[in-house]
């Protein structure tokens, strides 16, 4: 009789698994069906951002951020341009920061499409794929008619936005959006939230508890998952979001226990629904005319000194720490994301899961490879 | 007893919602007008790319080298230098001696159509640039020097 290795295989998922998120690589010591450990291996999509920011103008490290989280451009802008407004004591025009919480939540949208619409394809649905695709389809054209350009956006100005608001947009936006509330996500959920097979795959999987979020350092949607309502644009207002009315979603074990895939996943879907109000409150308070940008001078310079600016990102807290020294250029940039967070908890609550719930895991973080790298 | 009926309530939820979901992929598939899009070059009737984007489209870059100043804004504020401006100056006129764009780094991201304070440089809605060489995309729109517009007085651009 042959002899059979009893030991634990080692499996490399990846660097170009379709099923992971961009190029990332986990190796897997796996027990058979069962995972000993799955280790994250990032840094394939290492651009140097940082040491970039360094090298150029303060304007025109713009659409580099574009390229932090390609998924929702139009926040990381936002979270660039308010760090450097801070430091620099720039004012920025009511009807501009009217136009970015537009922009911005149209982009939490689009993220979530894909957030959720990838989980769903990782576990081989692709018909809810295909129907938040052509969400994000709409979520395309209408900031191809904002800004010009489908997917880095770079719609934010140091001190304003870039354009004003092309004729209709608004009309379509305020239609996008009951669209979204009133049609999209009922459908959704009866086409797959509700579905027993999904719910069976997703809770009581991949749990983390309120503590295993805290020591971790989740943020955004994985930590309300966990069940910590914390949210930046409630707890610290930037911006003007303390104008709008909005809930929290937070994951309460909806079909098993709390913090498990299903309550990450259900938290996303429910936080399209809060962006929706908020855009709407937007749409209605937004000022009939005004400036959208301060000019800046033709060479800007921003005075010593240093700020920490964090935002809420679709993916958790977004933070950039500048040091000026009085130059043309940043000093240091230090950008903090939150799929960085949400890579690092794999390793831990992979232990003892299935091979298959491995992909649900990952999936529901929402990890986006380049704000792992930057 | 208890097993069978969990057993049997497990099975009926499964086939139940699934079966509800299956029902609206099947509206869908009979029902609704398909929302795919063909590429413009299958569309035919005369419909190119450029006719199915935006009015605010940021495709390929364009320069108009009779209003342009020769200020070189454009080519200070790239991120990533694929502007190159040349400037001459003979008997008191400035000459643009050459306006390259390298289209292969640009990263169309508008900041330098933004800074041009006489739109001399403007976006196209151009965006199909395959080609075999990376030469082919190193656009250059001066020929023969032409002298520089004249700036406004109250423009205050450096001189």
């Amino acid at each position: 009789m042959a002899k059979y290795s009893s030991k634990e295989m080692v499996l490399n998922m990846g660097p170009h698994h379709p099923s992971t998120h961009g190029v990332l690589r986990f190796i897997l010591q796996t027990d058979g069906e069962m995972m000993v450990k799955a280790t994250p291996d990032v840094g394939f999509l290492h651009r140097g951002l940082e040491k970039i920011a360094e090298k150029v103008p303060w304007q025109s490290f713009m659409p580099y951020t574009d390229r932090i989280d390609y998924l929702a451009s139009v926040n990381c802008n936002l979270g660039y341009a308010l760090a450097v407004e801070r430091l620099a004591g720039v004012e920025v025009p009511e009807r501009a920061e009217y136009l970015r919480v537009i922009a911005a939540e149209l982009g939490r949208l689009g993220s979530h499409f894909i957030g959720f619409g990838a989980l769903l394809l990782d576990l081989g649905a692709v018909t809810p794929f295909v129907h938040a695709l052509r969400e994000r389809e709409t979520f395309n054209d209408l900031m191809e008619m904002l800004t010009g350009a489908r997917l880095t956006h770079n719609y934010v100005r140091i001190g304003g936005v870039s354009h004003d608001l092309p004729e209709g947009f608004l009309d379509k936006c305020r239609e996008f959006v009951d669209h979204l509330e009133h049609e999209f996500i009922p459908e959704f959920n009866d086409l797959i939230s509700f579905n027993s097979i999904l719910i069976n795959r997703l809770a009581n999987v991949g749990v983390i508890t309120e503590e295993t979020a805290r020591e971790f350092t989740l943020v955004g949607a994985n930590l309300r998952g966990a069940g910590v309502p914390f949210d930046l644009r409630k707890d610290e207002p930037y911006s003007i979001y303390d104008r709008f009315e909005f809930d929290v979603p937070v994951g309460r074990g909806k079909f098993g226990q709390r913090g498990d895939c299903y309550d990450r996943y259900w938290v996303r879907v429910e936080e399209v629904t809060e962006s929706c109000r908020i855009i709407r409150q937007a749409i209605d308070g937004l000022p009939g005319s005004g400036e959208t940008r301060t000019r800046l001078p033709k060479v800007f310079k921003v005075p010593e000194g240093e700020a920490y600016v964090r935002t809420e990102s679709p993916r958790g807290e977004l933070g950039f720490y500048i040091i000026s020294d009085g130059g043309k250029m940043p000093y240091r940039l230090k950008i903090r994301t939150g799929s960085f967070s949400s890579i690092t908890i794999i390793e831990h609550i992979s232990q003892g899961v299935m091979v298959a719930d491995l992909v649900a895991i990952i999936g529901s973080l929402d990890v986006v490879a380049p704000e792992i790298d930057r | 007893m208890n097993a069978i009926r969990n057993y049997m309530d497990n099975i009926l939820k499964a086939v139940t919602s699934t079966a509800k979901g299956m029902g609206i992929t099947l509206r869908y598939w009979a029902l609704e007008p398909s929302i795919t899009v063909e590429y413009p070059d299958r569309l035919g009737k005369g419909v190119t790319a450029e006719d199915l984007v935006s009015e605010r489209f940021r495709g390929f870059l364009g320069f108009e080298p009779s209003v342009c100043i020769a200020c070189l804004q454009c080519q200070r504020v790239c991120p990533t230098d694929c502007i190159k401006v040349g400037t001459e100056k003979r008997d008191e006129v400035r000459f643009i001696t050459r306006f390259d764009v390298n289209q292969a780094k640009c990263m169309h991201c508008g900041l330098c159509v933004e800074e041009c304070p006489t739109e001399a440089l403007f976006f196209t809605k151009r965006y199909e640039g395959a080609c075999f060489d990376m030469e082919g995309l190193c656009f250059s729109h001066v020929g023969e020097p032409v002298p520089a517009a004249k700036r406004k007085r109250e423009d205050g651009g450096q001189e």
